[in-house]
């Protein structure tokens, strides 16, 4: 993953591997093989068996039903509107995982001394601070009866808002929670790509009377672009999976599902209604749609590399 | 290209620089004539990258006065002046092709200027020239990271050419190449210096590239200038003895004469194979004789032979022994004598004429000069 993150364009090198060598890597990749069968792949493929399955998670798995889950989860219109906020959650997070966090790097890159370290250790804070926890100090914030957010809006008397559950906030205010970790990560592999960067570049475009922004613009910026593309696609696939602690603590996908999403809802689904073929069904159909998403993604990219 | 003689000249006075507690130049004086190639040389740390950064806008000057072709820039941006450079590590656009790294410039001019900037023809038609100019034709629409290091090279001068500047910098622009590409280069700079006809500052650490290469020389030594002039006059009459020793290879030789030192060449050595036994040297063959003492009269010393390198022409060695200079003495031979070659162990023969002498007070200054 580091090196996708380098701003430098170097082509991996494809190495001409004899047999023989072939033969000598098994053992080096044993190891890590077989935890990514039992760990990735094992229940990869164990969920799309139990997707044909009927079983509640209690006693042994039920007899085939086909594509019964399949059916019955199309049907409900629940897993349909969470994948409509799943895509939604993923549009909403792109800005905090890629603009947001590049332009803060940038401007802590651009001045390097004492503070610009102690404002990068402020804004990476979130990330190090336990999920739940950070979750349920937002549900004291934002309680509609005692928080300190009605508190504070309060004071320059605006009405008390009921941020959760109104359909109209709670979607925002999942996304600006989740968003303050989210930013705060990407900003640090923003970093990471700007400390490979080469300053001479700003200086040549300083002595071709780039201004400050043009060079941000037209020089810097550029060279951050595969960081920026891979930051996107992450945020796209795993959106759904960042808010999940917060949708869990502080809104459980109410109010009238505008929270929810497929991860949250795959949750559910297994685990308090027990529907485990159904969750598997709705897990297997994730995994399709964002890996034919990604493969395409890296087609795309490898087939305009080569011109 | 235009050629312009009024445009290029540059005069520092009393220029300094200084960063925290440590100078980096010290009341430096320097002109800088309009038209020449002019060399700044000097052990690292002597100031000469910070006097080009200086020179370019890119820092500045704590103290003290530049010109640039006759008018003060102390208060004028990097880009506003008529000075360009070309980087040590080249610093090209990564993420440009050579086309977009060599028009940028333009395009900015462009962009800032709608209606006097160049048009997008008259860029096409610079980047064409220029692209000519440098043999980068073919190259045009491939990124640095597909360039060798010689068209990397190219790329960055013509970056710093295409904008037509008065001042063309550049900070060791050799020194990232292999020593094939490097002669090569040496004479890609020199054409680019007499077809566009801007002043071209270089900085070196190497005195060799420096002799070979400048129309004037300056030698700089803890932030001043030691002495500039031509290569001729730094090499054949250097003003102190930091100069003697830095220009030329392999470095003078210098051993006390009274209350200072007298200095000699190798190069300057007549070498007789008389008492060598019949030893005869092919061409170019380096000889390092050993002396206890050097007499320059009569028939000059005796030194013995212990290390040889066949080199090609004379003056193409390039270690010049930094390290002690105090005991071992070099000398290039050139003259062939009969065809026995020379052995480690023979003894030759070392005559300095005394007007090949230079003498130096115990300040380390030229006496007579």
């Amino acid at each position: 993953m580091t090196s996708l993150l380098t701003p430098t364009p170097t082509r991996g090198v494809a190495t001409s591997g004899s047999p023989r060598r072939g033969a000598r890597a098994w053992p080096y990749l044993t190891p890590v093989l077989a935890l990514l069968l039992v760990w990735v792949y094992g229940p990869a493929l164990f969920t799309g068996v139990l997707s044909f399955l009927e079983w509640n998670l209690t006693g042994a798995p039920g007899g085939f039903v086909g594509l019964d889950n399949y059916a019955r989860l199309f049907r409900e219109p629940e897993f349909g509107q969470a994948a409509g906020q799943t895509l939604l959650y993923a549009a909403a997070l792109l800005p905090f995982s890629t603009i947001i966090p590049m332009f803060l790097a940038i401007m802590l890159w651009q001045r390097p001394g004492r503070a610009s370290t102690v404002y990068r250790s402020l804004l990476f804070l979130p990330v190090m601070v336990a999920p739940v926890a950070v979750a349920v100090s937002w549900r004291f914030i934002l309680n509609p009866l005692q928080g300190l957010a009605n508190e504070t809006i309060a004071l320059v008397g605006l009405p008390p808002m009921n941020w959760l559950g109104d359909p109209a906030s709670a979607l925002i205010v999942i996304v600006i929670v989740t968003s303050a970790k989210v930013t705060a990560f990407n900003m640090l592999l923003y970093s990471a790509a700007l400390s490979t960067l080469d300053r001479r570049t700003l200086e040549a475009a300083r002595l071709e009377r780039a201004s400050a922004w043009e060079t941000t613009r037209f020089v810097v910026i550029p060279q951050l672009n595969r960081t920026t593309v891979l930051l996107g696609l992450l945020s796209i696939v795993l959106a759904g999976q960042w808010v999940f602690t917060n949708v869990s603590v502080l809104t459980q996908g109410g109010p009238d599902g505008v929270t929810d999403n497929v991860y949250y809802r795959i949750y559910t689904l297994g685990f308090e209604f027990f529907e485990t073929g159904m969750a598997s069904a709705a897990a297997a159909i994730v995994l399709l749609f964002f890996g034919i998403a990604s493969l395409g993604w890296v087609f795309l990219r490898r087939s305009r590399a080569r011109g | 290209m235009t050629t312009s003689t009024i445009a290029g000249d540059i005069q520092l006075v009393g220029l300094t620089k200084k960063y925290g507690a440590s100078t980096a130049l010290n009341a430096l004086d320097l002109h800088i004539p309009a038209g020449s190639l002019t060399v700044i040389v000097g052990p690292s740390g002597c100031g000469k990258s910070t006097l080009l950064r200086v020179l370019s806008g890119l820092e500045t000057a704590t103290d003290g006065e530049l010109l640039i072709g006759g008018l003060p820039v102390a208060g004028q941006d990097a880009g506003d002046r008529d000075v360009a450079m070309v980087f040590q590590d080249y610093a090209l656009y990564p993420h440009m092709t050579v086309a977009a790294n060599l028009s940028f410039g333009l395009r900015l001019q462009a962009r800032h200027d709608r209606r006097g900037g160049p048009s997008k023809a008259e860029i096409a038609q610079r980047v064409a020239q220029v692209g000519g100019l440098l043999g980068l034709d073919k190259l045009l629409h491939r990124r640095p990271a597909e360039l060798s290091g010689g068209q990397r090279q190219r790329v960055a001068l013509g970056r710093a050419i295409i904008r037509r500047p008065g001042v063309l910098l550049l900070d060791e622009p050799l020194s990232a190449l292999d020593s094939q590409l490097r002669a090569s280069a040496r004479g890609e700079i020199l054409r680019l210096h007499r077809e566009i006809g801007a002043t071209l500052v270089l900085v070196t650490h190497d005195q060799h590239e420096a002799l070979s290469m400048a129309t004037h020389l300056v030698v700089m030594d803890a932030g001043a200038v030691a002495q500039s002039g031509t290569p001729e006059e730094l090499f054949h009459a250097p003003a102190t003895e930091f100069v003697a020793t830095f220009v030329g290879s392999p470095a003078m030789n210098l051993q006390p004469e009274g209350d200072g030192r007298v200095g000699w060449r190798a190069s300057d050595a007549r070498i007789s194979m008389a008492d060598a036994a019949g030893a005869t040297t092919p061409d170019g063959l380096v000889v390092e004789g050993t002396t206890e003492t050097c007499e320059f009269t009569g028939d000059g010393q005796q030194v013995t032979v212990r290390t040889g390198e066949r080199v090609g022409e004379r003056g193409e060695r390039v270690d010049d022994r930094s390290g002690d200079r105090s005991g071992d003495r070099t000398f290039i031979i050139t003259q062939r004598e009969g065809e026995r070659w020379l052995r480690v162990g023979d003894p030759v023969r070392a005559v300095i004429p005394p007007s090949q002498l230079h003498h130096f007070d115990r300040n380390g200054l030229r006496r007579n000069a």
